[in-house]
């Protein structure tokens, strides 16, 4: 590789990822006179990652709605403290409690920040697990409008189609980022004096998903393979309501809506025809929180009762006819009409006559990165924010959280790494023989004349996270995955890719998403493997109690010299005591 | 559509930057109800030829990334269902980068 081949980048603050959280660091580093430079998978602002396909709500505590936002449907009962509460009983007690304080604290502020840019909420709204009405809906198109003025007007420049692949590290210390440009074929390198991982979840590694193409746990996998610590891996969630079929809208919450989520009453069926939820929360039902029913949904498809698509029914036909059609006429027109811009008429059926097949869909990675309050990763200069950070959420993300998230974690990264700039950090020189190794490497499978297809991996991987790293684990499938993980890592250094040039060549692109889905998926199916309980977004066939008096702990993650290495940590505590007896999951 | 086996033929132009418009290519693919223009390109992309670019993000309409120009029509790929054979073509608004994807630019 001649030096002429590299694209060189410089900024104070590298960001990668866009979006909620890499917009918001992005504004944030401007505003404080430093220099910012984003760098995307995407085709732009606004057209990769979660944020703008948030059905959105954005949780702060009731409370401070009511007194200082004036909002209309809050509770001044609330309080911050309560809302620290339901989230750390959310996340089932391993959440870090010092994240929590914060984020908590934060969420007034950042919202404020979005009104001032000009964001207008439409309602509030009482979430399932939180206490009170905290749920601010806001649109997630408007606010990607906001954040595309504001990234402009702070004149902060923009690199799009960039697979950031490699973080750059010498002397302990982060140096940049190494990636592929697509557009031009190229090796790109960025280099900062700080640099904020803000690539978001990995949910595309299931199959079955409400995330977006792109989303392959990039950030993570290449953390991972500088020597960052991951945390809380174990716990990728699944929304329990989602098409399985029809092909164009596989993974629309549709059925969540008719069942779990909101206003209708729809029962949840087996191909027998029972109403399978008595097993698992007699009382509650259908209307048992997301973990329970994802759970109970799963175990029917396993044991061979679900749908002709793989999925359970949802059905309203306990109700009478004008019953339904009154519930069509009274539901707010886009509410099940449109989602997105699906006009979903043309996927509804009569719901007097049919039922509509449901299926969990993986919705949010609650682990990532381990970060403290500041957003540091134990790699100085390296910093993570928004959903690929692990510790707000613990085993299990409430409602609206999500949004909160990036706008309170990007904010405060910014803030971190203004203020260690500020105390003397500096850019550390980039070693060129890793550019020139990390070239070679992304290069391979191009060179390579005959091996492996990249797809054919991809597609067996998938698999694989569906039938044996999904919501019901047992040690025998989880074992299954880490052995065919092997071969598939094996396989993988063996690809050869049949397109063979650069300029936005897609199946260079999927092949190099693809080493970093191995590496996540590795890290879920091993860190579940670990974890011999049921808590939160991890469900353990074969361990089903919640075990509190061994398990209100956190598994950290790193890559040693012979592969990962799991340690267990005490999960932080501040101010809430975790119970310390063993119960039924879920309770 | 051909009726009989049930696929659709997919014409698509193809191109690089520095060499547009260099042709189409026709692909045969299994027809399914409700499937999407990017369902289609999926499956070619995925399983007929590795060599064909085109860019999708979000699936469900909300990105607008996936903009391409459907039997002569400005259309999303994601939410424009299939009704038999399609004719694929970048949208000439922005400068090619290959095949369907384009440089829209940072914003």
């Amino acid at each position: 590789m001649s030096k002429n081949d590299v694209e060189r980048y410089q900024a104070d603050v590298v960001i990668i990822g866009s979006e909620g959280a890499g917009a918001t660091a992005a504004v944030e580093i401007a505003r404080r006179g430093l220099s910012a430079l984003v760098v995307t998978k995407g085709n732009g602002v606004g057209r990769s990652g979660a944020t703008i396909t948030g059905e959105a709500d954005l949780a702060v505590d009731s409370k401070t709605l009511h007194e200082r936002f004036k909002m209309e449907a809050c509770d001044p009962a609330d309080s911050k403290e309560t809302f620290f509460q339901d989230i750390v009983k959310g996340g089932k007690y391993i959440n870090q409690q010092d994240i929590v304080e914060a984020h908590v604290e934060d969420g007034p502020e950042r919202l404020q920040d979005l009104l001032n840019w000009g964001l207008k909420p439409l309602f509030v709204a009482k979430m399932s697990g939180h206490s009170y009405p905290r749920g601010v809906i806001v649109s997630a198109p408007e606010m990607i409008r906001i954040y595309r003025q504001k990234l402009q007007d702070s004149g902060s420049k923009v690199l799009t189609n960039i697979m950031v692949q490699e973080i750059l590290h010498g002397n302990g210390q982060c140096s940049g980022v190494f990636g592929v440009n697509m557009k031009t074929g190229k090796s790109v390198v960025v280099q900062g004096k700080a640099t904020l991982l803000a690539t978001g979840g990995g949910m595309r590694i299931y199959p079955i998903t409400t995330g977006p193409e792109e989303l392959t746990g990039d950030g993570t996998a290449m953390a991972l393979r500088a020597g960052v610590e991951l945390m809380d891996m174990e716990f990728p969630m699944f929304l329990p309501g989602c098409f399985p079929w029809p092909k164009a809208v596989i993974g629309v919450n549709t059925p969540f809506k008719l069942s779990a989520a909101g206003m209708v009453h729809g029962h949840l069926l087996n191909k027998h025809g029972e109403r399978f939820m008595a097993k698992w929360d007699p009382v509650k039902m259908e209307r048992s929180t997301r973990d329970i029913l994802a759970v109970g949904i799963w175990t029917e498809i396993m044991e061979n009762r679900g749908s002709p698509h793989g999925g359970v029914f949802v059905s309203l036909k306990h109700l009478p006819d004008n019953l339904i059609e009154y519930i069509m006429e009274w539901l707010p027109p886009k509410y099940l009409k449109r989602y997105g811009g699906f006009d979903m008429k043309k996927f509804i059926p009569d719901l007097s006559r049919q039922a509509v097949e449901s299926v969990p869909a993986c919705h949010f990675f609650n682990g990532g990165i381990k970060i403290d309050v500041d957003c540091h990763t134990n790699l100085p200069g390296l910093y993570a924010a928004g959903e690929v950070a692990a510790g707000i959420h613990g085993s299990n993300r409430l409602s609206g959280n999500a949004f909160t998230d990036m706008i309170v974690w990007g904010h405060r990264a910014a803030v971190s790494m203004a203020a260690d700039i500020e105390k003397g950090l500096s850019e550390n020189p980039v070693d060129g023989d890793q550019i020139e190794a990390y070239g070679r490497e992304v290069s391979e499978a191009l060179e390579r004349k005959s091996g492996e297809s990249s797809q054919a991996l991809r597609d067996r991987l998938m698999q694989t996270a569906w039938n044996n790293v999904g919501i019901v684990r047992t040690q025998g499938l989880l074992e299954q995955a880490r052995d065919t993980l092997q071969e598939l890592r094996s396989a993988y250094g063996n690809v050869a890719l049949a397109f063979k040039e650069r300029i936005y060549n897609r199946e260079w692109l999927r092949y190099l998403e693809l080493r970093n889905m191995i590496d996540n998926l590795e890290c879920i199916a091993r860190a579940g493997l670990s974890r011999q309980e049921s808590r939160g977004a991890h469900y353990r066939k074969d361990f089903a109690k919640t075990d509190h008096k061994n398990w209100v702990a956190n598994q950290v993650i790193k890559r040693g010299k012979d592969g990962l290495q799991i340690t267990k940590i005490k999960t932080k505590i501040t101010r809430m005591d975790p119970p310390t007896t063993i119960e039924n999951y879920g309770t | 559509m051909d009726q009989d086996n049930n696929t659709i033929n997919v014409k698509i132009e193809r191109g690089v930057r520095g060499k547009e418009e260099s042709g189409y290519d026709t692909f045969q693919v299994p027809f399914e109800e409700k499937m999407s223009v990017f369902n289609v390109l999926e499956h070619i992309g995925n399983y007929l030829d590795p060599s064909l670019a085109f860019y999708a993000s979000c699936r469900i309409g909300k990105c607008m990334g996936c903009t391409l120009m459907v039997n002569g029509k400005r259309r999303l790929a994601c939410t424009t269902l299939v009704e038999g054979d399609l004719v694929l073509e970048p949208d000439k608004k922005y400068p090619l980068v290959r095949d369907l994807v384009v440089d829209m630019g940072e914003y």
